[in-house]
């Protein structure tokens, strides 16, 4: 069960990733750009803290503050491996640092073009973006 | 840590930065403190530039036990800390705050210019130290 559940969750992010594509590729609605980069993310270390604990569902109501994606990766026991990642790479870490202070509500705020545009390559670049890095990890890769 | 605070500040003005607020606060929802660089370079020239001349400057130099790159934080003007120091006036010092700088907003193309120049020169200083 949990296994299903954690696959559902981490399709979450991978269709969430698609629709911020889709958003970056019609160069529109930059908030929610960044949202749903961010959101993705979210998802799939979500999806990994599923998996690895065997529960049915994320259990982010256990974290303060909910949402910030430094915690979430703690949560589902990903430090040592982000640790290792961002000493084998300078731009992971670049990356990550810019994707893990992601703010939730900012689809409630201004956000610019670059800063949108900026989060969403740091969440999808294909060689050392973070959601490619989360696929290998869930994948068990 | 205050002291680390300053040297961080002072370095990122000698690499042409030049943020306009420089604070230790104190976040109450993490429970931690966090040196916030709040530049409108993070507006103009994003995030993971200013991170990845940031991680060169630390692998350039190191500022002790008393800061580390995991302690410092941008904050672009949109975001609710930008605020929070804004409401400072001048350098101060408070229970969940410790104001180094409140400069004025640059204009975005002189933010621009700064941020690209501060990316420069780190890597160049991490390059010499390498």
């Amino acid at each position: 069960m949990s296994e299903f559940d954690s696959y559902w969750c981490f399709g979450r992010a991978e269709e969430t990733l698609r629709s911020a594509i889709a958003l970056r590729r019609a160069n529109r609605d930059h908030v929610n750009l960044y949202f749903l980069s961010g959101l993705a993310v979210e998802h799939a270390l979500g999806a990994i803290r599923t998996k690895r604990a065997g529960l049915r569902r994320p259990d982010y109501e256990a974290l303060r503050p909910t949402h910030h994606l430094g915690r979430l990766a703690r949560h589902g026991g990903l430090e040592e491996e982000l640790a290792q990642t961002m000493r084998r790479s300078h731009a992971f870490s670049a990356h990550w640092r810019a994707v893990v202070t992601w703010v939730s509500n900012a689809r409630y705020a201004k956000v610019g073009a670059r800063e949108a545009l900026d989060l969403h390559n740091a969440v999808s670049d294909a060689r050392t973006g973070v959601m490619p890095w989360l696929r290998t990890i869930y994948h068990g890769r | 840590m205050i002291v680390a605070g300053e040297q961080l500040a002072d370095k990122l003005d000698t690499l042409g930065l030049a943020p306009e607020l420089v604070a230790w606060l104190y976040d109450p929802d993490l429970e931690e403190w966090r040196l916030l660089i709040a530049t409108l370079a993070v507006d103009t020239i994003g995030r993971t530039k200013l991170y990845s001349g940031l991680l060169d400057l630390f692998d350039a130099g190191a500022f002790g036990d008393a800061l580390t790159v995991d302690d410092v934080q941008f904050v672009a003007s949109w975001e609710r800390s930008y605020e929070r120091l804004r409401a400072f006036a001048e350098p101060s010092a408070t229970a969940d705050a410790h104001v180094y700088r409140c400069a004025p907003t640059p204009d975005p193309s002189r933010a621009e210019r700064r941020g690209r120049i501060f990316v420069k020169r780190a890597r160049q200083a991490a390059r010499r130290a390498a």
